[in-house]
């Protein structure tokens, strides 16, 4: 019986230690896409408004840069075209959060069509778009790849997070669009880029 | 009826939990919002301490979501597996199944993002550590106890960066959790406290299950002894109503001495003309009916106690022991003026007979089978030695032979239980000495009659 056991309990534990290691696997790669430390000048003026795009908490950092950088910001995560008065650049988030469709009662077709209409007003009134994505990997799925390939594709400035598979769509959408991007490796590391975009 | 029961009992069990499982999404709203909470104040603070939290709030509703998921699923494999034995690879593949079947229909139906890597891992692990008592009747709470600290220490994973690159924690909160410490520069704290939960928590599961294991084991043994024990107290039981329908037979055998002499003097009494002989006989016959009435009441009555001397009982006891046999010596050898004991006769003298029967029957490795009757005095004691020169009795059994229902050499007596019961209900004790080959010693001790 406690050899049995004991041929029980071994297998656990190496099959659990063997998920962890796998789990830990390779450090992130770095990417070795072309891409610019930050802005030679200034393409964007204050105030601005930081929007979420796709209702992720990462939009909450991005404020917290701004603050932290002493920009004028609104801070609207849901900001509709009536919230563009006295706007000079807008700043979108992305990162597609089903969390958030779930809590605010959001449809991720309604906030497509929110951020649509708050592009077509923003480039109706020449203002500066920012893209910033955060997100990396994790939130690298299809609503949030939709999501960057809308918004990404008529920014004036993008900045984002060193990982494989979300550098790579970034990359093509750049080049794509004749975009500036900017990737870092830390995300502490983006509030030179962002700066850089104001001052 | 039973089974039935239990059949019941898990399926109704499954419902509930099920309906649970349902009901916890729907419920839990605010806890969500409250997560979401704890993330911004910990950006908004550059506090990772409301990240923590939102961590640990999340780990118990995962826990608890997961746990009851796993549970009613495993309700329903318990009461199919009492219904129709099926092998525990089965079951576990059922039970995995459904799992991820019912998990994946709330995370469409209540967009609740499922760990399905983790919650996966973790329901292996619980079946993997339950399957030794899966098919036990008892295994339900024990289940409850084991898939909590499973589900709840690899729920810890889901949080730590350091397993950013598996697919631990790829959902909504916990990559919204890991970027927020990234941000933070918490990764190092958020590891500590995923590793702090997940090794004590993951051992524990382990620990307690061989605990698990180990009392099933403890219970069966324990069962097993008990059942022996009745086996072996029915077989003693056995031996003693035997024992003492012999020893009645026995004792209706010296009763019938008795009544031999009122036969014999009666029929004398029919032929003698002589009154004053008449009267002779007719006083004998009196002594032996108040001689057979004293056994009996002796027989019945243990507190029936009489002064008497040591010779007396001696004689009487050798009276009733048939010795005619050529290679066996019984020699008695009594010390003069001894004082004299107060006993019950007939039940002493029955413990005494036991043992000289027990001695003349035990084999001897000399020609002449020989056994002393002594008697000599002691300070306040007057002490009765039974010696033979039998093959003895080994040390092994001379602790056993006290105890109820111990037989030797198919020894029809009350047996050495009995014999010392009756000793020190006379107030007197009884001691065994014996080496194997040279022969055993049984010492008789009572006090005298003055003390």
């Amino acid at each position: 019986m406690n050899r049995k056991m004991d041929l029980m309990v071994l297998p656990v534990i190496i099959g659990v230690f063997m998920i962890l290691m796998f789990s830990i696997g390779a450090p992130k790669r770095q990417s070795d896409l072309e891409n610019m430390p930050s802005l030679p000048r200034p393409i964007a003026k204050e105030t601005i408004l930081i929007t979420s795009a796709g209702q992720s908490t990462d939009t909450y950092i991005v404020k917290d840069i701004a603050n932290k950088l002493m920009i004028h910001n609104y801070f609207m995560p849901q900001a509709t075209t009536f919230d563009l008065d006295e706007i000079n650049t807008i700043v979108f988030v992305i990162g597609y959060s089903r969390m958030s469709e779930k809590l605010y009662a959001l449809d991720y077709d309604a906030e497509l069509e929110r951020l649509e209409n708050l592009l077509e007003k923003g480039l109706q009134q020449k203002m500066s778009l920012i893209t910033v994505y955060i997100g990396g990997d994790y939130r690298y799925d299809e609503d949030s790849y939709a999501l960057l390939e809308l918004i990404g594709s008529k920014s004036d400035y993008i900045i984002a997070t060193a990982d494989e598979s979300s550098n790579q769509a970034l990359h093509i959408i750049s080049k794509a669009h004749s975009i500036p991007l900017t990737i870092v490796q830390r995300l502490t590391d983006i509030t030179e880029p962002f700066a850089s975009a104001f001052r | 009826m039973t089974l039935r029961y239990q059949e019941i009992k898990y399926v109704v069990w499954a419902i509930g939990l099920l309906i649970l499982t349902y009901l916890i999404p729907v419920t839990t709203d605010f806890v969500w919002i409250e997560i979401v909470a704890k993330i911004r104040e910990a950006i908004n603070s550059g506090d990772s301490g409301p990240l923590i939290m939102s961590s640990a709030i999340y780990s118990i509703v995962y826990t608890v979501q997961n746990v009851v998921t796993f549970l009613a699923v495993f309700c329903l494999t318990l009461s199919f597996n009492r219904y129709k034995k099926i092998s525990f690879l089965i079951n576990s593949g059922v039970t995995l199944i459904s799992f991820a079947l019912i998990n994946h229909t709330i995370n469409t139906w209540q967009l609740i993002p499922w760990e399905s890597f983790s919650s996966i891992v973790s329901a292996i692990t619980v079946l993997l550590l339950i399957k030794n008592s899966f098919h036990l009747n008892n295994n339900f709470y024990r289940t409850v106890v084991i898939a909590t600290m499973v589900f709840f220490a690899f729920q810890w994973l889901n949080m730590m960066p350091l397993f950013s690159n598996g697919q631990f924690g790829i959902t909504d909160i916990p990559v919204s959790i890991k970027i927020t410490s990234q941000y933070l520069q918490s990764d190092a704290v958020l590891n500590f406290v995923g590793l702090a939960f997940f090794i004590p928590l993951f051992l524990s599961a382990l620990i307690t299950s061989t605990l698990f294991v180990s009392f099933d084991k403890n219970i069966a043994i324990a069962h097993e002894n008990h059942a022996k024990e009745i086996a072996l107290e029915t077989i003693r039981a056995t031996a003693l109503e035997q024992r003492v329908y012999l020893e009645i037979n026995s004792i209706a055998h010296d009763l019938k001495t008795p009544l031999v002499t009122i036969r014999g003097l009666n029929s004398l009494l029919m032929l003698s003309p002589d009154q004053e002989k008449t009267m002779v006989y007719s006083e004998k016959i009196d002594s032996a009916v108040e001689k057979m009435s004293d056994m009996i009441s002796a027989f019945l009555y243990e507190t029936s106690k009489q002064r008497m001397s040591v010779s007396d009982l001696v004689d009487y006891m050798r009276a009733q022991i048939p010795i005619d046999d050529d290679y066996l010596r019984v020699t008695t050898e009594i010390e003069t003026d001894l004082p004299e004991i107060y006993i019950n006769k007939i039940r002493v003298s029955r413990a005494m007979i036991n043992i000289v029967e027990n001695a003349i029957r035990v084999p001897s490795l000399y020609p002449i089978k020989e056994v002393d009757i002594n008697a000599k005095r002691e300070t306040g004691y007057v002490c009765i030695e039974i010696i033979d020169n039998g093959t003895g009795i080994s040390s092994e059994k001379l602790k056993e032979i006290w105890n109820m229902g111990y037989s030797d050499y198919n020894s029809t007596g009350l047996g050495l239980f009995f014999v010392k019961k009756i000793i020190e209900e006379n107030g007197g004790t009884v001691t065994i000495q014996s080496v194997v080959g040279t022969g055993t010693t049984v010492q008789m001790r009572f006090p005298t009659f003055e003390r």
